[in-house]
């Protein structure tokens, strides 16, 4: 049937000025800055290759304090938004704040199976399975480098380990670096970090160890990829 | 590259035109409606491991753009399937059509933007907002008419 509409409509499309490059190095910033935040605080300390434990906090789920009505709002529109076999089942109504070391908050939603986090400005995502040890975000503080000079990066994210695990941050040039991790008690039974690692500093690697220092998870890829040269540089 | 990033990138490069018109329309503002399609796509690259349905790729990013629109707009209540007041972004092309869009309630503009802006179809808007498709098929007709309405109030009206 002819849409009376759509001729209406067809002429006023513009076809606006497509930039690729430009998403690719927004999503390569975007990345870094997620893996800098946690680690500013006096955990830099050169260690070569001995991690420093922190003793973990372990926080239990109901005595945080509650997510503010605009964060469950956004946690319930993924559950009445989600496309068919997505939805994440989230208890949005149950969201709770919680503050991270390094000055940053996440909110944490529970879900049927896992939980959906928010870090505040930063990132966001869904551990449904908890089939992986360190879900990691790398982000970049959005500055765009060129050169050899790592730029400053936040790294976040959460860890489906026991508590009293310890998380490491690798350097290249040897240096070790622990991670604070807050411990959320059930139902997230789940650690989580936030940590800005200043420019000059290039990471290689992030290591998961078990509280008797045997190493559960590394991942190193997402380093590589990181700091792979921006096409537009 | 990996498959997802590539087909990320398929999806930009096909269907750019589709996002920047409908997130201009969200945002009112050309400059803006770029910046969305353009911070959509590298969250969806940044989040890519999260996908769990290939399949399910156009929705999902759809939901990022729209969701990113709202942040812009600074609405963080509505829910995803409104998109709050607004109209054309380049409303002195067509005032009638302009006026008549913001008659609209949020969630019927919504599906006509993502109809005649997104050119996606019944199926595919529901899977972005999360509702049947017959909903998108009755709120559609319902918006159509509304429209079709008010644009022949206005040309009587001259």
């Amino acid at each position: 049937m002819n849409d009376p509409l759509s001729a209406r409509f067809d002429v006023l499309l513009e076809s606006g000025t497509p930039d690729w490059l430009d998403v690719h190095r927004r999503a390569r910033h975007r990345s870094r800055r997620v893996w800098l935040v946690a680690a500013v605080a006096a955990v830099f300390l050169a260690v070569p290759t001995v991690a420093i434990a922190l003793d973990p906090t372990i926080l239990p789920w109901n005595s945080a304090q509650r997510a503010p009505r605009p964060v469950v709002h956004s946690f319930d529109t993924m559950v009445s938004g989600a496309p068919p076999g997505m939805n994440p089942h989230l208890r949005a109504g149950e969201a709770r704040t919680v503050p991270l070391p390094d000055g940053g908050t996440v909110w944490i939603a529970p879900s049927a199976t896992g939980f959906c986090d928010e870090f505040k400005g930063v990132s966001g995502g869904c551990q449904q399975s908890r089939k992986y040890p360190i879900d990691l975000t790398l982000a970049d503080d959005g500055s765009v480098t060129c050169g050899e000079k790592a730029p400053p990066a936040i790294v976040l994210g959460n860890v489906n380990a026991q508590p009293g695990s310890m998380l490491q941050l690798e350097f290249s040039n040897g240096n070790v670096s622990s991670l604070p991790l807050i411990w959320i008690g059930p139902p997230i039974s789940a650690g989580f970090f936030e940590q800005h690692v200043p420019e000059g500093r290039r990471m290689t690697a992030l290591v998961l160890r078990d509280p008797s220092g045997s190493i559960v998870a590394k991942e190193t890829n997402m380093f590589q990829s990181f700091y792979r040269p921006s096409p537009s540089c | 590259m990996d498959e997802r990033t590539r087909a990320i990138e398929d999806l930009y490069r096909r269907r750019y035109m589709a996002f920047f018109n409908v997130a201009a329309s969200v945002v009112q503002s050309r400059e803006v409606g770029h910046e969305v399609v353009q911070e959509a796509f590298a969250s969806a690259l940044a989040k890519r491991r999260q996908l769990r349905d290939d399949g399910a790729l156009e929705p999902w990013v759809w939901r990022i753009a729209l969701r990113v629109a709202r942040a812009r707009r600074g609405d963080r209540s509505p829910p995803l399937d409104e998109v709050g007041e607004c109209g054309l972004h380049a409303p002195e092309r067509d005032l009638d059509l302009d006026r008549a869009l913001r008659s609209l309630a949020p969630r019927r503009r919504q599906v006509v933007f993502l109809r005649y802006f997104g050119g996606l179809s019944y199926g595919e808007i529901a899977a972005v907002i999360g509702v049947a498709e017959g909903t998108v098929a009755a709120t559609l007709a319902q918006a159509q008419e509304q429209l079709l309405r008010e644009l022949t109030a206005e040309e009587a009206a001259r």
